[in-house]
């Protein structure tokens, strides 16, 4: 009778283990399967997706590879340039951003100031608008500066733009104990000592996710360089593969494949710095 | 060297809730003083009012001779240990020992010098290399210790440095932190929510409640003598029984009874001399024994006939639950650890009546106390001119004379009132004596630091014109001010209208309806008390007489209001207050103009 539970149980248990592996299987293959077919339509031999024999492309080469970096004289479309000018583009961003979302957190995590509440909700509001909708004044605002077509107006709007989204390095700030700014007080520190010293190095982690987040966002984005970039020389990547034709489908996707790079070597770069418990040690929880 | 002075402290937030309530003490060089009392009682706010870690609402801190209300916590000369250790957890022991010291730009040879130093006497010396997370809660919190030693402060504070260990560790830092202090021979200030801790480490205690001290002494004292009902049971483990007895007198002995009609106990004469009033006779007061002080035998008249109904072995005694017929809670007694009692045994329980406590039934006082103002009756015209002429208002024939026990001196002094005392009986609290005795056929305490022989003996007492206060025979309020009244002394209605303070009054110009001022002083005299104020524009000031609020603190903002012109004659406009009518045509008017 025991015997015949247990092996019930194991039974229970197996399939509640396979179902579970079912629905994971099934969800990846959801995510995977535009990414793989992405990645093999960007090796294929020739151009065009109609020459696709059902799904996949029938023949493989590196072609696609070869003509977007060599290939830049031909209408313009010159692919190193527009990885150079995202490049720029996303590191400055990152830069600023970083910066000004960190020292926003802070302020807003570590002092009390009158405005504070009013502050925070308003920013809450306004951060549930999608960005698009104010993009008819962005680009105005950025006639009246003389900034359309240039890549110091689009950091200017990713850096201003990011400290909008402070909330989650508020969130790790906040579990810093106040305990230690106030023994950093005592010991004599400055305010600006205490961030430089103490909270810095506390925040490495957070720190590495906002860079990542804000290197992200304008290596990605489609919709603002699209507003404000006028000529084929300044394009990113997006606006500038977006100008393909339809018969370099297999450029496209080289492209697009080829603008992870840079993001995966940087998130391998920094992952060690994003482990959890730095703080461990530092007080009794 | 280094004095720490309390002077009115007070801690509110939100302009309402008080935090910390005149809040006055003076801790010693080299003493080791404790907060103690249940969370939430202010207690860590006035620590961190100390360490500058919080903003005081009024009073005066003074660390050394220095006035700090306004200094940075790093050059008040202080450490702070904190509850969870709080250490900089990326940088290895020596670098957060070392932090302070490279703020100060202290050279690092002595640096070097000063860690090692500390390591040694922390038993921390081969951590030294190690980050904090690779520590046990024992050895960080003597990293903290460390960190707050290499300062060289004049004060530590400590808020609560051994809440977070294991009873074990608990008990040896305790007896480390105390051998610390004697090793330093610093001021030490202390925080915690254990009271034996607070036994066991303070050279003084300071017993907190609800923002308000309740008493502050040797722990010796504060355990014999507790001034309330609260210190009584805060203090002591298993805590203080309490039963609800009638005093009563019967044939010039007095008797404690149980019950209407129950067992009595003979006080013994010597205790009645010790009562602070007489008149709790004939009332139902709160009798006190502490379990220690309940034996299995003793003296017959002092026993009360219990059942045994749970028994707890300690090891080294026996804790004995016992119900008494007609009473809900238990009653704990401390026997021995070989006592022969029984669960379900039926025992006498023998009291030491010498123990005894009593305690108000109203303000849960003790009867025991050194009472706050001995009230007696002398004529006006034989006190100094100098009283009289801080009344508040004409004083009749059907006044007390008050003064604190404490303002009693024995030698002669200029502007005094003299009086002759029959001392009867001398306590001797160690840091202090108090004496009983009589003052033209009244009672009358005194507090003392002289050496007085506990024998009857006549002496003459002294007291300053100026620790002499009138009071209203009837109601016991407090005639005259504090101090000389400079200015002429308004009157008005003290009330909260929406989130502000204000003091209605006649004399309010139109316009200026909404002057704001700011609480210089007050002085509390019963159902009244006099505000002084000073105007925010002009720095003029005004005393007010105005009902008492208990709301008020020195430096609160507070707003006039101006009163209503009805029928030619001029209405207070305040919700309680509108049968009160004062001429409008009064003769000084507010203006608050620079």
């Amino acid at each position: 009778m025991i015997k015949k539970n247990s092996k019930n149980v194991k039974l229970k248990r197996a399939a509640s283990t396979s179902l579970t592996y079912a629905i994971l299987i099934g969800v990846s293959i959801v995510f995977l399967f535009p990414c793989l077919w992405l990645i093999l339509a960007s090796f294929s031999k020739s151009g065009s997706i109609y020459s696709f024999d059902g799904f996949f492309p029938s023949e493989f080469s590196f072609d696609s590879f070869i003509t977007l970096f060599t290939d830049t004289s031909s209408s313009g479309y010159n692919y190193p340039k527009w990885f150079l000018n995202t490049l720029f583009i996303s590191v400055m961003s990152c830069i600023f951003s970083t910066l000004l979302v960190i020292a926003t957190a802070y302020t807003v995590s570590r002092f009390e100031f009158k405005a504070k509440k009013p502050l925070m909700k308003t920013t809450l509001v306004l951060g549930m608008f999608p960005s698009f909708m104010g993009m008819t004044a962005v680009y105005i605002l950025m006639t009246q500066f003389n900034l359309v077509n240039s890549h110091w107006g689009l950091i200017l709007i990713y850096s201003c733009g990011a400290p909008m989204g402070y909330l989650v390095q508020k969130g790790f700030f906040d579990t810093i104990p106040t305990s230690i700014y106030e023994a950093a007080r005592i010991d004599g520190a400055s305010n600006a000592k205490v961030f430089r010293t103490i909270t810095l190095p506390l925040s490495k982690p957070i720190i590495v996710f906002t860079a990542l987040t804000s290197f992200t966002w304008p290596w990605s984005d489609f919709i603002l360089p699209k507003l404000l970039l006028k000529e084929k020389d300044m394009y990113t990547v997006a606006v500038g593969l977006m100008n393909l034709g339809e018969t370099e489908f297999s450029r496209f996707a080289a492209g697009a494949v080829f603008i992870a790079v840079p993001i995966v070597i940087l998130y391998f770069f920094l992952i060690k710095y994003m482990i959890s418990g730095m703080t461990a040690g530092a007080v009794k929880e | 060297m280094a004095k720490v002075i309390l002077e009115n402290i007070y801690k509110v937030y939100d302009r309402k809730i008080k935090a910390v309530n005149n809040f006055n003490l003076e801790i010693e060089d080299k003493e080791f003083v404790v907060f103690v009392g249940p969370s939430g009682c202010g207690k860590s706010t006035t620590l961190r009012m100390i360490a500058g870690l919080e903003d005081i609402t009024s009073g005066n801190i003074y660390i050394g001779d220095k006035l700090v209300n306004e200094t940075e916590p790093k050059d008040r000369d202080i450490s702070m240990v904190f509850q969870n250790y709080a250490l900089y957890p990326h940088m290895t022991l020596y670098e957060n020992m070392s932090f302070g010291l490279l703020n100060k730009k202290v050279p690092a040879d002595i640096i070097d010098a000063k860690i090692k130093e500390a390591a040694e006497i922390l038993g921390i010396t081969d951590l030294l290399e190690r980050k904090p997370k690779a520590l046990s809660g024992g050895q960080r919190q003597r990293v903290a210790l460390g960190r707050a030693i290499v300062r060289d402060p004049k004060v530590f504070l400590l808020d609560e440095p051994l809440s977070n260990l294991d009873a074990k560790l608990r008990v040896q830092m305790r007896s480390e932190i105390a051998k610390l202090h004697r090793k330093l021979e610093t001021t030490f200030i202390y925080v915690t929510h254990d009271q034996t801790e607070a036994m066991t480490m303070g050279t003084r205690i300071v017993v907190m409640k609800d923002g308000f001290i309740q008493q502050v002494d040797t722990p010796s004292n504060l355990y014999e003598h507790p001034v309330n009902e609260f210190v009584a049971t805060f203090l002591g483990s298993p805590q203080m029984n309490l039963f609800e007895v009638m005093l009563i007198d019967d044939d010039g002995s007095l008797y404690i009874e149980f019950g209407e009609g129950g067992k009595r106990f003979l006080v013994p004469d010597y205790k009645r001399r010790q009562l602070v009033s007489e008149e709790y006779i004939g009332q139902k007061v709160i009798f006190g024994m502490r379990p220690e002080d309940i034996d299995e035998d003793g003296d017959k008249n002092y026993s009360i006939n219990v059942d045994v109904e749970i028994i707890e072995k300690l090891g080294s005694s026996t804790l004995t639950y016992c119900h008494i017929a007609g009473r809900e809670d238990y009653t704990i007694a401390t026997f021995d650890a070989q006592t022969k009692v029984r669960l379900d045994d039926n025992i006498e329980m023998f009291f030491n009546i010498d123990r005894m406590h009593l305690f108000s039934k109203d303000d849960s006082m003790s009867l025991f106390r050194v009472p706050l103002v001995n009230y007696l009756n002398v004529a006006i015209d034989q006190l100094p001119d100098s009283v009289s002429k801080r009344s508040v208002q004409e004083l009749s024939t059907e006044t007390l004379v008050g003064f604190n026990p404490d303002k009693i001196k024995f030698e002669r002094d200029d502007n005094c009132l003299k009086l002759d005392y029959t001392i009867t009986a001398v306590i001797d609290h160690s840091a202090y004596k108090v004496l009983y005795g009589l003052c033209g056929g009244e009672r009358l305490i005194a507090k003392t630091t002289m050496d007085f022989e506990n024998k009857i003996q006549d002496v003459s007492i002294y007291i300053n014109a100026d620790d002499i206060s009138i009071y209203d025979k009837q109601t016991l309020y407090k005639l005259t001010s504090d101090k000389y009244l400079d200015c002429v002394l308004h009157e008005g209605v003290f009330s909260q209208v929406g989130k502000h303070p204000y003091i209605i009054d006649a004399d309010v110009r139109d316009k200026k309806d909404g002057v704001c001022a700011t609480i210089q002083s007050f002085d509390m005299l019963g159902d009244k008390m006099i505000l002084n104020v000073k105007l925010q524009k002009s720095g003029k000031l005004l005393s007010y007489l105005v009902n008492t609020d208990d709301s008020i603190y020195v430096t609160m903002p507070l707003y006039f209001k101006r009163i209503k012109k009805k029928n030619g004659a001029v209405t207070l406009i305040a919700e309680d207050n509108n049968d009160t009518i004062i001429d409008g045509a009064a003769s000084s008017r507010i203006d608050d103009n620079e």
